[in-house]
């Protein structure tokens, strides 16, 4: 048993202390008063003949006064919240979870409304006994309220708090709270609010209190939008439902770039499953997409979360790029991707036209594509796409002939691919290319690399090591897909926004740029950076929108088991319970046996 | 410092004070006594007997009867007022102290008695009788007796029955006898009253109250001390113990009543808290024009 998370000698010490005042306070009672009256004899008779018949009530003051003690120290006690069960003195601190799941509302509720309530309370019992803690458990850990003793603090701590839009860093925030467990001399708990309990390991003992239950949920569990290289002004956007729940949902998935509606399809998906949307939509400027799942209908349930239902994307604008393509012959399968980009303007020369192209015409040109062939010694561009170069071109190290190369790994993440998988493209003949320290090798067969992105200087290069006419990727429809994105970060163009960024990650700007929140509020821009993005929506940066989206870490929400907190361990109900009926029985029988006309 | 104030002393010119014929004196007054003799008021006639004064013959009676008979008529005389004004300690309680208001009191029955040539005196008592007044006949000697009430202290304890030994050994002369007291002493009351009584004394018991005898409201530890004798008691004040003392002082009152009624004479209670107009008439009793 616990009480105040004091020692035994503070606990004896605290009893013996009101023991004290209580029997200082019984002699000042029982002090009598000097009272001159006109003749004693008349008083005496009456003492005598008022004096109790039973045979304890000569003791009543010292009954009551033993009546007194025991309702004085079981007020101690009741005001110390004794607790069955092990307790831990020292500090506390509370883990809040601030995830996006901690959105979801059960019976009306939302599990944050449920943990603020725990909280509340965690809190006053603990800054009774000692300090105490609060951790924000968000996208990034925080400390939302320092340790303290005064409870009021939280109210001031908890201003304008919300949840994330992202999942939430538990075991980052259980962590935090370890430290400064030990930080304060290493005596003290920690207290994990949330909705599954942190996969850490910590020094101090965890204690979790669940809070939400198994809950259904649809959601949007992927978003995305890029512009169609082979139809000028067009974007096609992807979009995916999941449903986390095993019963049947049905719901409306209502797409709209700004306020143009482009998609609006009624959906009713199984349980577990997964659905897959297409469309498409046109616009030369940038797109500014969100996705919505409508009216939602669970069987037998509701969709317990309303964040998890929203996507965003952005479908960069379309932006002219020439191009300027130099090769000994006509490579049909290039010309005809790059023809078909609507946005490119294409330019032929041949080698020897490139030779005498001066600095200022081929600076018109963003991008230099040289199909198998060497550039000049004076050529000099910042953006070249190298196919087949010959050794020694443009600085790139070409290594020994591969017969059939499997293509092993790419690195799909690179802008300058975009998404684009290579593994199953089959090569008959390709060179290996040596990587610098600083290349990406975009795709590679074992420890061959058969394609390089450079990034140096100012200048950007990419190698392919393979003839375009050695390859099936030209039969596939991963290939003008790969020859925009390469184009696009050839000549500069700020990536395509093929993925959202999810909520939290920070934001890279340039120096004096306005950046506008999804709510349209100013945001403070720090070393380059913008941190404040815990909010899933549309930022926009100068002219550039870059959307957040909390549809790629969309999973079924979590519900960690109920478990008892150590102070109700014990079966029986809880002390101060138990105490406060004691203490009312004490007072009734004191009132009822001594003090009902019987003393004043 | 002037006991009785204009309205009462108006007042008192209104109202006489009563004395019965058994209590009356020697001396010619204005009260009816049993003696018959001379006097105004026909009484009786009786048979004439050798060495009747044969002026007092009611000759018309013999003409009538042809019987001697003398004429009788009821002889009126003075009376003694004795105030005995209890001056122990316990009277210097309330507020005003009753000892004040019982002073009042006595100059009210001696301003009575000397407005109708009644002779006055003040006896005042604790432990026993003790500085009487001189006798005061005549009005204008109120001077006089209020001077002696005012240098009156109180102190000392009550002993009633020793108090009326020592009175009826000084003033052996039946009278209309005033007590003002409080009665807060448990004992003497019915043998000091069955004395005066059997003396033939008109008896008339004042009895001075205050609050704090009569409905004290203590609470608490208290240790009583007493006013008197200084004896003290510790007493857990509550709800019985007030009911008990009040109990008992009723009865003790009561019981004084009694006695008082068994001897013949009047008892009145006179609270401290009332004017001393209605203090004196009910003192004084059913009022008589003067």
């Amino acid at each position: 048993m616990t009480f105040a998370a004091l020692p035994l000698w503070g606990i004896l010490a605290a009893l013996g202390a009101v023991a004290a005042a209580i029997i200082a306070l019984y002699l000042l009672r029982r002090t009598p008063r000097p009272q001159l009256v006109s003749n004693v004899q008349f008083w005496v008779q009456a003492v005598q003949r008022s004096r109790p018949r039973w045979l304890r009530a000569t003791r009543i003051p010292l009954l009551s006064l033993l009546v007194s003690l025991c309702v004085g120290l079981l007020l101690v006690t009741e005001i110390g919240d004794p607790r069955f069960g092990d307790g831990v003195r020292g500090t506390t601190v509370v883990v809040l979870a601030a995830g996006q799941s901690m959105n979801a509302t059960e019976l009306g509720r939302s599990r944050m409304e449920r943990a603020l309530d725990e909280l509340a309370g965690w809190v006053g019992r603990a800054t009774a006994s000692g300090q105490v803690a609060v951790v924000r458990a968000g996208i990034r850990p925080s400390i939302l309220m320092p340790l303290t003793s005064d409870d009021a603090d939280l109210t001031r701590a908890l201003d304008g708090f919300a949840a994330d839009e992202g999942p939430a860093d538990l075991a980052g925030a259980t962590r935090l709270a370890d430290r400064i467990v030990a930080a304060s001399g290493g005596n003290g708990q920690i207290l994990v609010i949330a909705d599954r309990a942190p996969d850490v390991v910590t020094r101090a003992p965890t204690v979790l209190i669940p809070v939400g239950a198994p809950a259904d949920s649809l959601a949007i569990s992927a978003f995305s939008a890029r512009r169609d290289p082979i139809a000028v002004g067009e974007y096609a956007v992807h979009c995916q439902v999941s449903s986390f729940t095993s019963r049947r949902a049905r719901g409306r998935l209502v797409i709209r770039d700004r306020e143009i509606t482009i998609f609006d399809q009624r959906f009713e998906i199984g349980p577990f499953d997964q659905l897959a949307f297409r469309a498409q939509g046109f616009s030369s400027e940038q797109g500014e997409l969100v996705a919505r799942i409508e009216e939602i209908e669970v069987a037998g349930g509701e969709d317990a979360l309303a964040t998890d239902d929203v996507a965003y994307a952005v479908a960069e604008p379309l932006e002219a790029t020439r191009v300027l393509v130099v090769g000994q012959e006509p490579n049909r399968w290039l010309d005809t991707v790059l023809d078909a980009h609507g946005a490119l303007t294409v330019t032929r020369a041949e080698p020897a036209a490139l030779a005498r192209m001066d600095a200022s015409a081929l600076s018109q040109q963003d991008v230099v594509i040289l199909d198998r062939v060497a550039p000049p010694a004076s050529f000099s561009h910042p953006g070249v796409l190298l196919i087949a170069p010959p050794d020694g071109a443009l600085d790139m190290d070409l290594g020994g002939t591969l017969q059939s190369p499997r293509v092993t790994a790419s690195l799909v993440s690179h802008p300058a691919i975009g998404g684009v998988r290579l593994e199953s493209v089959r090569i008959r003949r390709s060179r290996a290319i040596e990587p610098r320290p600083a290349d990406a090798v975009l795709a590679r067969s074992g420890g061959n690399a058969l394609m390089v992105a450079r990034d140096s200087q100012g200048s950007r290069r990419v190698a392919l090591g393979f003839d375009l006419g050695s390859t099936d990727l030209v039969e596939r429809v991963a290939f003008p897909l790969l020859m925009h994105h390469a184009v696009r970060w050839l000549a500069g163009r700020s990536s395509s926004a093929l993925l959202s960024r999810v909520p939290g990650e920070p934001l890279p700007v340039a120096e004096g740029t306005t950046v506008l929140d999804p709510d349209g509020e100013p945001t403070s821009v720090e070393a380059g950076f913008v941190d404040a993005t815990e909010l899933a929506g549309i930022y926009h940066v100068g002219e550039r929108a870059v959307a957040y989206s909390a549809a790629a870490t969309a999973a079924a929400l979590p519900a960690a088991a109920p478990r008892a907190a150590p102070s109700q361990a014990s079966g029986l109900p809880p002390l101060a319970v138990l105490l406060a009926g004691l203490l009312l029985i004490i007072v009734t029988a004191e009132w009822w046996l001594l003090h009902r006309g019987r003393l004043s | 410092m002037r006991l009785l104030d204009p309205a009462t002393r108006r007042l008192l010119e209104r109202i006489r004070l009563p004395v019965r014929a058994q209590a009356t004196a020697g001396r010619q007054g204005g009260h009816r006594s049993p003696v018959l003799a001379t006097g105004i008021e026909f009484a009786d006639h009786r048979h004439y007997v050798w060495g009747d004064d044969v002026r007092r013959i009611d000759w018309r009676a013999f003409a009538r009867h042809r019987q001697l008979c003398v004429r009788q008529f009821e002889e009126e005389r003075d009376a003694r007022v004795y105030v005995l004004l209890d001056v122990s300690s316990s009277m210097g309680r309330g507020k005003p102290a009753k000892l004040d208001v019982a002073k009042r009191l006595a100059a009210a029955f001696c301003y009575l008695a000397m407005k109708q040539f009644d002779t006055a005196r003040v006896v005042a008592f604790n432990g026993e009788a003790r500085e009487p007044s001189r006798n005061m006949h005549a009005r204008h000697q109120i001077i006089d007796l209020e001077r002696h009430l005012v240098d009156i202290d109180p102190g000392g304890p009550t002993s009633f029955s020793d108090s009326v030994r020592t009175f009826v050994q000084l003033f052996p002369a039946r009278g209309l006898v005033v007590i003002l007291s409080d009665l807060m002493c448990v004992d003497g009351w019915d043998e000091g009253l069955r004395l005066l009584g059997g003396l033939g004394h008109q008896i008339t018991v004042v009895r001075m109250t205050c609050d704090e005898d009569d409905r004290p409201d203590f609470r608490g530890e208290l240790e009583l001390f007493d006013s008197e004798t200084g004896e003290r008691i510790r007493v857990r004040m509550g709800p019985e113990v007030l009911g008990a003392y009040h109990e008992i002082v009723r009865n003790h009152v009561e019981s004084c009543r009694d006695m008082t009624a068994r001897v013949g004479g009047r008892f009145v209670e006179a609270h401290v808290d009332r004017p001393t107009e209605k203090l004196v008439r009910d003192a004084v009793g059913p009022a008589e024009a003067a």
